[in-house]
């Protein structure tokens, strides 16, 4: 984070998530800057040929057998056995998702892939589109952006994302004590009270000493979401979430109470399949019936002002690569620099396919004036996509992002 | 004809003029007492004693050579060794197979993984205690590791074991045949890095390039080339050999790869997994078809080969530099480093490849002590004026000051991401060099449970132990300004601020809770998360 952001970030804590209640921030407005993200990874590398892409013409593609091609309003898919959930969710929310089709990560490295998809750059010191989003609105939430699994890209924005794996329900309930060796009792809520506000003291102190330049006004805001999170406590949980569905259960009740603008969550490592590649349908439908779920779950929660979730929240589906169009020798596809993502919600104008793929399994690109295919465009740049997801949230991609294209025909 | 001596200079110059102004650093940069703070942190893994700060007392002088002498603390080595640990990446929570593979009581599994984690990280510690070359991490023929690998790996135990040894681990050796060749002869090393039949060792080709010569592959542009049919296997496969796109990096990084057949794991069989595999050394032929090279030399094919190959390489040495120098800074090196890069890789080849003596030259180095001097070779490094407490130190400082881990399922919560790490922003590649919220959490439940464990009376003979005796009492000021000078390393007056501040913290404790114990935990809890302790 630069300096002058710190600044920026320290003048607006006095407005921000310390100042009001949690709940009070939750406002169901549909403005850009209102929206809130969760975004689900697939972590592994997931095959659009066995979903997304209905290449059956293509010579030099290997469909898998027993598939056939789908076309459910606009989208083009691929229907076969073992995934009925995919058409399922199709039917059901297929005019409230854009299906990105020929995203280009650029790489055949799990790391990398995931780097650009999520950041639009191979190298791991940038921010992720999630984490961007969240700084833009850090002063109105405790945990601007919550990452409960998957890959997490924060660069220098530390103080905005909150890694929430391994021991958080304990370390937030205050409860490692009694899990150490040997337990311990924890402190009373009344001494912690007073040691709070000792340090936050202490450490305006330090801020006073040490200066605006210096580590400190960070880690004052480091402290101040720490304290406010432990103040919450009651309201928030983290449980061993260890499927995508437990999983958004805690990430769209943070969502829903205002605790962070943007969730992320993930599917653990389980879509590599180079030994062999029909595990790729039941994956799809165990993802798709969860997404059907997230997305039942967006209409029943309410935001603190009585609004549904769905208003003001949208999805992003995907995974980090594609995999090779044909066969390896033992039945499985390797990995392969073309993918596929999904962008649901309110947000977005669906029922529509942007980009799509050559013959050889090549992306093709889009041109982000019209939407349109544009095949002199080697497949969709991630940063079109991360950049229209910035918009999607209010955020202005060129501060971000060089020569940002939105595709400006995907947003409601 | 552009030399690389002119290329440095007119990168440095070239640097230095496109670097946008900064903030200027504070003009004295840190201050005696700073340094030695900073110098035992990253040396030693703990604070400074009491002695040390009045050894050191307010002359820079003498805290640069009370600091000069941390190298030869035995805690010294356990700092060399996370260096390597991060660029090799192998302390992650677990790995393929559990204890209950290896038939042992399925209690033992933490046991178990932390030993495969931290082999390579043992053999480096050595090598630094011991003062070796850094080559030896390439060229020895025994490995160090904890003794329940003994149980399990193909590994006998040397006599008589030598002096400098991580503590609890024995040296021993491999006795399956494979080449002798320093951490690349380790099976913890490509439990880490696996590969498939398919991938031929590349991407483990690649985790050595980086963590040994800084060389990484992913690093590169990689733009699939529009002429070749990339759904086409034998296609892809010509174009590896011939295609400009692909050789870019295929034709060094495939003929490497062909050294390491020997270790790939073809059945998931636990002691199948551990063994070293001679038989399979050729296996390239049938899969990359890549004759063994290194960098365009032909080799013999032989892992030994290879790691004299990478001991021999100047980038090994620019490499291991630059990892130290980016440490001991808690930042990445920048174009405006390279002239002192150029200084301490000098001091370190004078030295016979020492890590201590790599690390002593980065001590002194101006930027390192908050100042922006001009380098010799040109470049005016970015000072660094403070420092944030890594997940790993937060957990070191603890123990040396209270003698308590924060210990969970076995294992020190603070190390595993299953734990705390991640949360505190950390991974088995290095942490975060900024404050976030996990990071301020798990630190005050550290202090938390350590402020408490002490005043149950656990870790009476530590430093704050030994301070407190039995800690049912007000402190008086004198202790409090001891516990001041524990946990910030500065020495003030018994009626000072800071005294008076803890003082009044206890007395408000107690006033609520009524009861001292409590009312002690919470000035040691104060005491271990202060940003004093934090930042430095």
């Amino acid at each position: 984070m630069s300096r002058s952001r710190t600044r920026l970030s320290r003048r607006a804590l006095g407005l921000g998530f310390l100042g009001l209640p949690l709940a009070a921030l939750a406002t169901g407005a549909t403005a850009r800057g209102s929206r809130r993200l969760l975004c689900v990874h697939a972590e592994g590398g997931w095959d659009p040929l066995a979903a997304f892409a209905p290449l059956f013409d293509a010579p030099l593609v290997q469909m898998e057998a027993g598939t056939a091609p789908l076309s459910i309003g606009d989208f083009r898919l691929v229907d076969g056995p073992g995934r009925p959930a995919v058409a399922s969710f199709f039917r059901a929310w297929g005019s409230r998702t854009v299906l990105w089709n020929g995203l280009s990560t650029r790489s055949v490295n799990h790391e990398v892939c995931q780097a650009v998809a999520l950041t639009g750059s191979p190298s791991d010191g940038a921010s992720d589109w999630g984490t961007l989003l969240g700084l833009a609105a850090e002063q109105s939430y405790a945990l601007p952006h919550l990452v409960l699994s998957g890959p997490i890209f924060p660069g220098g924005h530390t103080t905005t994302v909150a890694h929430a794996r391994g021991r958080v329900q304990e370390a937030v309930q205050g409860t490692l004590a009694e899990l150490s060796d040997p337990p311990l009792a924890a402190p009373s809520d009344v001494a912690a009270s007073i040691v709070d506000a000792h340090l936050e003291a202490r450490i305006a102190a330090e801020v006073g000493r040490r200066g605006d330049a210096s580590l400190a006004p960070m880690f004052e805001i480091a402290e101040a979401r720490s304290r406010e999170l432990v103040a919450v406590r009651d309201r928030v949980s983290f449980p061993p979430a260890e499927g995508v569905r437990d999983q958004a259960d805690v990430a769209l009740r943070a969502l829903a109470d205002g605790l962070c603008r943007v969730a992320t969550i993930g599917t653990d490592f389980i879509w590599d399949t180079h030994g062999d590649n029909t595990p790729q349908a039941g994956l799809f439908d165990d993802l798709f019936s969860d997404l059907d779920y997230i997305m039942g779950r967006l209409e029943a929660l309410s935001t603190s002002d009585g609004v549904a979730l769905a208003e003001s929240t949208d999805v992003l589906v995907v995974s980090e690569m594609g995999r090779t169009p044909a066969y390896n020798g033992t039945g499985g596809r390797d990995h392969w620099p073309f993918t596929s993502a999904l962008l649901i919600g309110t947000g977005v104008r669906g029922g529509r396919t942007i980009g799509g793929f050559t013959n050889t399994f090549g992306g093709i690109g889009v041109d982000p004036a019209s939407g349109e295919a544009d095949p002199a465009r080697p497949g969709i740049d991630a940063r079109v996509l991360g950049a229209t997801l910035l918009a999607l949230g209010g955020v202005d991609p060129t501060e971000h992002i060089r020569d940002a294209e939105i595709v400006e025909g995907v947003l409601a | 004809m552009v030399t690389k001596k002119t290329a440095l200079a007119l990168s440095v110059s070239l640097a230095a003029a496109c670097t946008e102004p900064t903030e200027p650093p504070r003009p004295t940069g840190l201050d005696a007492r700073e340094l030695l703070v900073r110098a035992s942190l990253d040396l030693r893994g703990s604070r400074p004693t009491a002695d040390e700060i009045d050894r050191a007392g307010s002359d820079g002088a003498a805290a640069a050579s009370v600091a000069a002498d941390f190298v030869d603390d035995p805690r010294f080595a356990a700092a060399a060794a996370s260096v390597f640990a991060d660029a090799f990446r192998t302390r992650r929570d677990a790995f393929f197979f559990d204890a209950y593979a290896y038939g042992l009581d399925e209690e033992r599994d933490p046991e178990l993984q932390r030993a495969i984690a931290n082999e390579v990280p043992g053999i480096v510690a050595y090598v630094a205690a011991a003062d070796l070359p850094l080559t030896e991490i390439l060229t020895a023929d025994y490995t160090i590791v904890e003794p329940i690998l003994l149980e399990v790996w193909p590994l006998e135990a040397v006599e008589p074991q030598p002096d400098g040894l991580p503590t609890g681990a024995v040296m021993a050796r491999y006795v399956d045949g494979r080449p002798p060749a320093g951490v690349l002869s380790t099976s913890s090393l490509w439990w880490r890095h696996t590969s498939t039949l398919d991938n031929a060792n590349r991407g483990r080709t690649n985790a050595v390039t980086r963590a040994l010569l800084c060389e990484d592959y992913l690093d590169r542009p990689i733009d699939f080339p529009k002429d070749v049919d990339l759904s086409d296997e034998e296609a892809i496969r010509t174009a590896v050999g011939t295609n400009e796109g692909c050789t870019a990096c295929h034709a060094t990084l495939d003929p490497f790869a062909s050294h390491l057949w020997g270790f790939m794991q073809r059945t998931e069989d636990a002691r199948a997994w551990a063994r070293y595999h001679p038989e399979a050394e050729l296996d390239w032929r049938g899969y990359s078809g890549a004759s063994p090279a290194y960098f365009g030399v032909p080799t013999n094919g032989r892992l030994d080969t290879l790691a004299a190959k990478i001991a021999s390489d100047d980038r090994f040495v620019s490499c291991a530099v630059t990892r130290v120098y980016e440490r001991m800074l808690g930042r990445a090196a920048a174009a405006f480093d390279e002239g002192q890069l150029a200084l301490h890789r000098e001091a370190f080849l004078r030295s016979g490849l020492s890590l201590k003596a790599l690390f002593k030259s980065v001590l002194g180095d101006p930027a390192y002590r908050g100042l922006r001097a001009e380098s010799a070779y040109g470049g005016a490094p970015e000072p660094v004026t403070e420092k944030l407490l890594s997940p790993a130190l937060m957990s070191s400082t603890v123990r040396d000051l209270s003698g308590y881990t924060l210990a969970i399922d076995g294992r020190d919560a603070v190390a595993v991401d299953a734990g705390l790490r991640a949360l505190a922003g950390g991974s088995d590649r290095g942490a975060n060099s900024t404050p976030s919220l996990g990071h301020a959490l798990v630190l005050r439940r550290l202090a938390e449970t350590a402020a408490r464990a002490l005043v149950r009376g656990h870790g009476s003979e530590t430093r704050l132990g030994a301070l407190l005796g039995a800690g049912s009492e007000r402190p008086d000021a004198e202790l409090v300004a001891a516990i001041v000078l524990e946990t910030r390393s500065r020495r003030v007056a018994a009626d000072s601020d800071e005294v008076d501040a803890l003082s009044r913290l206890w007395d408000s404790v107690f006033e609520a809770t009524g009861d001292p114990e409590e009312a002690t935990t919470a000035l040691l809890t104060a005491a271990l998360s202060d940003p004093e302790l934090v930042l430095y």
